[in-house]
């Protein structure tokens, strides 16, 4: 290429010619050579060139570098500019730079300029001043690339506007769709999408794709083996991972094919870590070879690191609310449940209500009746018969009052099922004592009923205890062999906190088949002298109510031992 | 010992024949086996009472009852809705109203007090008692001003031995 630039050349004049237009150099001023201005404009570190604009019917149209400094090349990216015309240079330079040096040329006036030339894909501060004849259509221009900072500032700004934009939003899907469109349109590319790698490491998930059209989404799931396994992810999201070529690339030429399915010829990744781990990449991808600048992939690393928290809070604020959900819903079902249980309960606590309510009402009434008419005849023949009918009549009235009693006992055993039992202290013996009195059928036998002496005292309920103890001690009267009389022996035991009362009898014992049964309701043993079948049933859920227990202690015979256990008195 | 006790009548709602017996037999040991006039179920002791109020509202002399006895528990309509009938009606307000039940449970305690009873009785299992009942209700309904409700009373308060 020609060198013009040379001192003889017109633009060397330039100088001199404005240098004979200013007022001469005084005497004492010693005239700086044009040489110092020349080397200082070659060694400045701002681009610096000569140009003389060519016009055609009063427009410029194109313009000869005449003269260029030392960073002229790496300014501009033109080589061996010097004599050539920027058309030839770089034919589609846009028309606002004509326009521009035009204007300088007609005016003389300089100008301070930004503008981009996407031709060169730069940006460029220039100074531009007229120099020499006006006629020569000389400029003197000089510039610096600004590119960088002009991309660090936009990718800023896109930052900016892009937390804008995500600030309203709250659902995972909306951040992640105004993310990866904000992004793929800035930076040109075909997709833009996030990944994740699945807990268990063996897929790859790539989420939903924002697309060029024209571009098929690659959202899916994808077996890692596919892409060069966890050695390959670990690569993927080290951060900076940028192949502008796939199948050039070191890392991704041997698996070149799923890629080339995918339409993905060049991509750039940048992670998100979390505690050291990779939560999630976010990915965008070329279908032709790109070289990625590093802007580029700074801008990529700070949406990731602005996004992925969000997307995040937002899969946990999800979470949260499903199961502050569920949590309702079984509080309510829970609520449900309750009320559905407490009606139940409480219509069958009404039935059983009605149910002892008629029995008290209807089995008392023919008994009363019985009894009555018993009374009446035995006012009636009281002298009238013979010693032993009025015996009978009596027994006759007795077994009434005592059937009666029982009735009355087995509602108030039903009341005690359901009311509440308040404990208090009660002295065994006494209180034994007292039930063997008012229970003739303790009563007959009670020179065969022992206690032992110092019995002591148990928390109990009167009632309740009542009715176990009776229940018992009938129990244990009643279940001689035929021709032996009864011998009961009831003695105390305490543990830590429990009292064992044992009642001890020298009946008939219970067969093993029989030991679990015994204390179901309405089961009645062999024999002769069965009861109603609800004696030890009574005495174990009496127990129950006042939290006490009714065993079988021993049942080999001779004779049962039953063991009630309650609550010590203090 | 009958003369005393002497009344207008007596209105005995009962459908055990039994128990009719009993109190018959209880009348007529205090001499007083005329005022008693027996009824077997609610219906016809509501049929009675309005046909007895209708009565009093004529000139002719009054055939409104002194007293009603009451069971508690008659099929169909039942001694406690005899009684909650006849308390809504003003006309009753001086006819005396006791309940006599077979059960020791305290509701119907609860809802003979409440629904302005004069009285419940679990009935006695023995002639001897009954009479004395009675007696003591008798006596109680004739010392009392016309229009007054007795203070109401319940079984033990008359030495009924349960």
């Amino acid at each position: 290429m020609p060198v013009h630039a040379s001192p003889s050349r017109p633009s060397i004049t330039t100088m001199e010619t404005r240098s004979a237009n200013a007022p001469p150099p005084t005497p004492s001023q010693p005239a700086v050579d044009a040489d110092v201005y020349r080397g200082l404009l070659h060694s400045f570190d701002n681009g610096f060139c000569l140009i003389e604009v060519l016009f055609d019917e009063g427009r410029a149209v194109d313009f000869r570098f005449l003269e260029v400094n030392a960073v002229f090349e790496d300014q501009t990216g033109l080589h061996d500019a010097t004599g050539r015309c920027i058309r030839d240079l770089a034919p589609h330079m846009e028309e606002h730079w004509f326009t521009l040096y035009g204007n300088v040329v007609r005016t003389g006036t300089p100008v301070r300029y930004e503008n981009v030339s996407n031709e060169l894909g730069r940006w460029f501060d220039l100074y531009v001043d007229r120099v020499g004849d006006p006629d020569a259509h000389l400029l003197a221009v000089i510039f610096r690339d600004i590119t960088a900072r002009k991309r660090a500032d936009d990718n800023l700004d896109f930052l900016v506007r892009l937390s804008m934009r995500l600030a309203p939003l709250e659902s995972e899907r909306d951040i992640v769709d105004a993310t990866t469109s904000a992004l793929g349109e800035f930076l040109a590319v075909d997709r833009c999408y996030f990944v994740e790698c699945d807990p268990g490491r063996e897929l790859i998930i790539a989420g939903p794709n924002w697309c060029r059209p024209g571009t098929a989404s690659v959202a899916g799931r994808y077996p890692l083996h596919d892409f060069g396994g966890l050695e390959w992810w670990r690569h993927y999201t080290s951060g900076n991972f940028a192949v502008e070529d796939v199948t050039l690339n070191a890392f991704t030429r041997s698996h070149a094919r799923p890629y080339d399915a995918l339409g993905i010829r060049a991509y750039l990744v940048q992670p998100f870590h979390r505690e050291g781990d990779c939560a999630a990449a976010l990915a965008v991808t070329e279908s032709r070879p790109r070289a990625w600048r590093d802007d580029e992939m700074q801008l990529v690393e700070a949406v990731v690191a602005r996004v992925w928290p969000l997307v995040e809070r937002a899969r946990s604020d999800l979470a949260l609310a499903a199961s502050r959900a569920t949590l309702a819903a079984h509080a309510l079902d829970l609520e449900e449940r309750v009320k559905q249980r407490t009606a139940l309960l409480e219509e069958t606590a009404a039935e059983l209500e009605a149910f002892s309510y008629s029995i008290s009402h209807d089995l008392r009434s023919p008994l009363r009746a019985m009894r009555t008419y018993a009374g009446l005849l035995l006012d009636r023949c009281r002298g009238l018969v013979a010693r032993e009918e009025a015996t009978y009549l009596e027994r006759i009235v007795e077994a009434a009052d005592r059937m009666d009693r029982l009735i009355q006992d087995t509602l108030v055993y039903s009341s005690v099922s359901r009311t509440e039992l308040p404990l208090e202290r009660i002295e065994l013996a006494p209180f034994i004592e007292g039930l063997i009195r008012a229970y003739p059928h303790l009563s007959d036998v009670a020179p065969g009923i022992h206690l032992a002496p110092r019995l002591g005292a148990v928390m109990a309920n009167t009632t309740a205890l009542g009715q176990c103890l009776s229940n018992l001690l009938g129990n244990a009267v009643k279940y001689v062999p035929a021709g032996v009389a009864p011998e009961v022996i009831v003695w105390m035991a305490a543990s830590r906190d429990r009292t064992h009362l044992f009642v001890r009898d020298n009946g008939i014992g219970i067969a093993p088949m029989d030991r679990e049964r015994i204390f179901d309701m309405f089961y009645r043993g062999d024999g002769p002298r069965c009861g109603t079948g609800m004696g030890l049933a009574i005495a174990r859920r009496a127990a129950e109510r006042m939290g006490g227990t009714v065993t079988l202690a021993s049942g080999d015979g001779p004779g049962a031992t039953f063991d009630l256990a309650l609550g010590r008195a203090p | 010992m009958t003369s005393d006790l002497a009344i207008g009548h007596v209105l005995y709602a009962e459908d055990d024949p039994n128990d009719v017996f009993f109190m018959t037999r209880a009348f007529e040991q205090l001499g007083l086996r005329e005022a008693l006039h027996v009824v077997s179920t609610g219906e016809q002791a509501l049929e009675y009472l309005k046909a007895a109020r209708a009565a009093s509202a004529g000139d002719g002399p009054s055939s409104m009852p002194d007293l009603v006895l009451l069971d508690v528990k008659m099929p169909l309509l039942s001694g406690r809705e005899v009684l909650t009938w006849m308390r809504q009606h003003e006309e009753f307000d001086g006819v005396a109203v006791v309940l006599f039940t077979s059960s020791t449970q305290p509701s119907d305690l609860a809802y003979a007090s409440e629904h302005g009873a004069d009285g419940l009785f679990v009935k006695p299992a023995d002639a001897r008692t009954l009479m004395r009942v009675m007696e003591s209700v008798l006596g109680s309904l004739k010392v009392r001003a016309r229009g007054e409700h007795l203070a109401f009373v319940e079984n033990r308060l008359v030495g009924h031995q349960p």
